[in-house]
């Protein structure tokens, strides 16, 4: 009997041997995983930095990362600077935040009454469709028209394109919602009210978050396109200005404002799929 | 005994996309006395789920006459119908007891009364510790359970479930048939179970209807041949239940058979 005995394994020592190397193992890749993560942009920029300084680019567009942080808390540390860089921040969000406000708005309004009501989808669906593909900065002249130069001009086409991409994930959210929740609703009796609002738009949540998302992106795009074009302030004007007087650390100090306002957007985003569908892990 | 639900002679045709008309019932006729409980059996494409889809009020378009023994406009507090679906139709935004008190939102009840009900069904299917757990943090048998739940707390003067433990693995599928044997013995349900699954049919129900491949219509109705509060474990230790077994597989086999030979006919 006792030869069985030493024969068989000793699971528990196995076990614990085996487990403590698995967690470490996993410890140290995930460290790795980190170090690569952050290493790579530390790799680019310092092979920048080396390349700038050897004159292997042209300084006049890509001045050394040193300079360039350099010059930026130059002009940071100067009040006027702050001010100027404050303005232009607030116009670009005032515009975001109109335009973003009334198409979001709108464009799951119209995309909920056009997944519920036959004939308003029958009527707009396929011109909805039809423009949809329009790259609505190419519709910039005319709501310059419309809307003459400055703030109305560039928020009615922030406005736009947060409308479309809302409008059409909502539509298709609402629209294709699972048959199995139709058949529930049906064989339950429920009132139209608990049809809509506890089971077809939470059905359809998961799109209409989409469309949001995709709506705050499109909204980064158009408004510091707009601000290109036809303004005097914001945070694509500031770029543009910089770009023109060959102030290119400046320019550069822009694109890290529009990557933050892209950072918090994506925050945003992951707050609000948390809140608002919490049961659609992925 | 007066019949519950009577239904004569329910014709059934589909136009399909094509255009074509595609006849899913023949003519079926049955009726169903209060508290018994009606397995529907036959090869798939056999109008089964159309017949219960009918009932359910899902699909208002076929001939033939459906009569409900009960006058419902006089009891606001119960449905006519409730139905159990095959796969998971629980709502994955609300937790379980929301799901079982949203089944009762068409039905005239106050809160106190939904409470109860809810309470009630939340221990008959033994969800009572899971009351504000949300769907998919639960298995798919108890999802299931919580279906069933639902449907059992509009008090339905018919329960109807479409092959209800189909989605589930073969354990589970056997948990639940005794499950759904108690639960119908405690709420004395009238109940038409559609099913492929011959075993289960004969498990659970107190009368077999099997029906001929398409258009459906009665090939055999015939009583289950248990003592009706037999457990389906118990019924599957009688050797009377493989001799249904194996008659009931028959007619079955010969219904497939036809269908075969006529979609591989020139």
């Amino acid at each position: 009997m006792s030869h069985v005995e030493t024969l068989a394994p000793q699971p528990a020592a196995d076990d614990e041997a085996y487990v403590t190397k698995t967690l470490r193992m996993r410890r140290l890749l995930s460290i790795r995983n980190l170090l690569l993560g952050v290493g790579f942009p530390i790799v680019l920029l310092l092979a920048w930095e080396v390349a700038a300084n050897f004159n292997l680019l042209d300084k006049r567009f890509f001045p050394s990362p040193s300079t360039i942080g350099a010059s930026i808390s130059a002009f940071l540390s100067t009040q006027s600077g702050r001010v100027l860089l404050a303005g232009h921040i607030n116009a670009t969000l005032l515009r975001i935040g109109i335009g973003y406000g009334i198409g979001a708005t709108a464009g799951v309004l119209l995309g909920v009454i056009m997944g519920l009501h036959g004939p308003t989808r029958a009527a707009i669906a396929p011109t909805l469709y039809a423009i949809f593909p329009l790259p609505k900065i190419a519709i910039y002249p005319l709501m310059i028209v419309i809307f003459g130069l400055g703030d109305a001009s560039s928020s009615a086409l922030v406005t736009l394109g947060v409308f479309f991409m809302t409008c059409i994930n909502t539509f298709s959210g609402v629209r294709y919602v699972d048959t199995i929740y139709h058949d529930v609703v049906n064989a339950f009796r429920f009132p139209p009210f608990v049809r809509w609002l506890r089971v077809f738009i939470p059905a359809a949540m998961p799109a209409i978050v989409t469309g949001l998302r995709l709506g705050l992106g499109q909204a980064l795009v158009l408004v510091v396109s707009a601000e290109f074009v036809s303004a005097d302030t914001g945070i694509g004007r500031f770029i543009w200005d910089s770009w023109q007087v060959l102030n290119v650390p400046r320019m550069f100090m822009g694109l890290a404002v529009v990557l933050a306002f892209a950072g918090i957007a994506a925050t945003v985003g992951n707050f609000a799929e948390k809140k608002l569908i919490p049961w659609n892990r992925r | 005994m007066s019949p519950s639900l009577r239904m004569s002679h329910l014709r059934k045709s589909y136009l399909t996309k094509e255009g074509a008309v595609v006849r899913a019932i023949s003519d079926l006729s049955f009726e169903l006395n209060a508290g018994e409980r009606l397995a529907i059996l036959g090869p798939s494409g056999c109008g089964k789920t159309s017949c219960l889809r009918i009932l359910a009020g899902l699909d208002e378009h076929y001939s033939g006459v459906i009569h409900w023994a009960t006058n419902l406009s006089q009891d606001a507090s119960r449905l006519r119908s409730a139905t159990v679906f095959q796969g998971d139709s629980t709502l994955p935004w609300m937790s379980v007891e929301q799901n079982i008190a949203i089944g009762m939102s068409g039905l005239t009840l106050d809160a106190a009364s939904k409470r109860k009900r809810v309470e009630k069904y939340l221990d008959l299917v033994g969800l009572r510790d899971f009351a504000r757990v949300f769907p998919h943090e639960l298995s798919g048998g108890m999802r299931q359970r919580v279906a069933i739940a639902r449907a059992l707390a509009t008090e339905p003067l018919l329960l109807l479930m479409d092959e209800p433990l189909a989605a589930l693995d073969a354990q589970t599928r056997l948990v639940m048939q005794t499950e759904l044997h108690r639960i119908w013995a405690q709420t004395r349900s009238t109940v038409v179970y559609v099913t492929h699954d011959v075993d289960e049919a004969l498990s659970l129900s107190d009368r077999l209807l099997v029906m001929t491949a398409r258009p459906g219509r009665e090939k055999a109705m015939m009583g289950a041949s248990f003592d009706r509060v037999m457990e389906p474990l118990e019924r599957r230790s009688l050797p009377i239940f493989a001799q249904m077994q194996a008659k009931i597989w028959g007619l079955v086999a010969e219904e497939v058979g036809q269908k075969l030979t006529r979609e591989t006919a020139p």
